[in-house]
């Protein structure tokens, strides 16, 4: 398996210069379809790692959407015009994913072989009865106007949120050398993310705009 | 997204929301949850001596189909067996509803929570009549 397509030495076809990513030539600005073993990462031209360096993120996609956006081909033959509008949708969707935090992790553990969230979606030990008893007491400071216990919720959830997010570093760093058990641990970490996120937004709105206390639909 | 009437009607007037003592031997609680929305609901369930649901509780904190979802299966579970509770279908609520694709998760997990109260309450009840027999037995 072409683990990390970096490795390979792969040359642009036309004018045989070093590729960065295998979708557009730095040199001459030919374009190719993504190979099959191309993931996110070598599609930005990044190695596959957890631990990114988010600045070399930004300037590689930046450089390499330049390289591959439609403005550039529109006097190129159709099909030209088509693969570099193919190339920038994927160029986007591999940045998006690769710029969140715990998508990337989630992305790390899909291609170490899941199991995807669709697949399994327990989250860990007592996790939903603590979240369930935090609505509650969030709710009940709100009706009290106990701003305090507000501010405390929110410190404390956010600071578990980062803990959890410590956790899956370390195990989406290493998520190719994972086993089963472990994956499925790191698993239950992503899938605990969305619950602190939602606490944190219902802790953000203002208890004053009382219309704006609607449900996300 | 536009809501049927019938979501608005269970969001806007929730039927038995609220709580009961988890720690009661006949009250059953599920509390069930879905990653990709973060939504969390939980469910109980009140039992008499011949395992009929006298009593429904929920709490929702998520969407309004995830409430309304919630709210029409505790009226749909009072007066019924656990047996009987067990066949309740998402399928029936996503009717119900009128619930588009995207809210069937909702209904799920609905079915979902009520059927982890009824596992609850089951398991606490093998456990009494366990405990009785050992007391009966060991004098």
């Amino acid at each position: 398996m072409a683990a990390d397509g970096l490795n390979l030495p792969v040359k642009c076809l036309n004018c045989h210069s070093a590729l960065t990513t295998p979708i557009v030539c730095d040199g001459c600005h030919s374009l190719y379809p993504p190979p099959p073993w191309a993931d996110h990462f070598s599609l930005l031209g990044l190695p596959r790692t957890y631990a990114i360096d988010e600045k070399r993120l930004n300037s590689c996609f930046r450089a390499i959407a330049r390289g591959v956006h439609p403005d550039r081909f529109v006097g190129e033959p159709e099909e030209v015009r088509s693969l570099a509008t193919r190339l920038s949708a994927e160029l986007n969707q591999a940045f998006d994913v690769l710029s969140d935090p715990v998508r990337r992790a989630d992305y790390l553990l899909e291609i170490a072989g899941g199991p995807s969230a669709a697949e399994m979606r327990e989250v860990p030990g007592d996790f939903l009865a603590d979240v369930m008893m935090l609505r509650e007491e969030i709710d009940q400071a709100r009706t009290t106007g106990d701003d305090d216990a507000l501010r405390r919720h929110s410190e404390s959830i956010a600071a578990r949120r980062q803990d959890t997010l410590r956790q899956i570093a370390v195990l989406a760093e290493s998520a190719a050398d994972l086993d089963e058990p472990r994956r499925r641990v790191l698993r239950k970490l992503l899938n605990s993310m969305k619950y602190y996120d939602n606490l944190l937004a219902e802790l953000a709105v203002d208890p004053f705009a009382a219309s704006a206390r609607t449900t996300n639909d | 997204m536009a809501y049927s009437d019938k979501v608005v009607d269970h969001y806007q007037n929730p039927r038995n929301v609220g709580s009961m003592d988890a720690a009661l031997t006949n009250v059953g609680t599920g509390i069930v949850g879905a990653p990709e929305c973060g939504d969390v609901m939980k469910l109980q369930i009140k039992v008499d001596e011949n395992d009929r649901i006298v009593d429904a509780k929920f709490k929702t904190f998520g969407c309004g189909s995830a409430i309304a979802s919630s709210s029409l299966a505790t009226e749909w579970v009072k007066g019924r067996t656990l047996d009987e509770a067990m066949q309740l279908k998402n399928t029936e609520i996503v009717t119900e509803l009128a619930l588009p694709p995207v809210k069937i998760h909702c209904s799920v997990l609905a079915e979902d929570a009520v059927r982890a109260a009824i596992a609850d309450v089951k398991k606490k009840k093998s456990q009494t009549q366990t405990t009785a027999a050992n007391v009966a037995a060991n004098g």
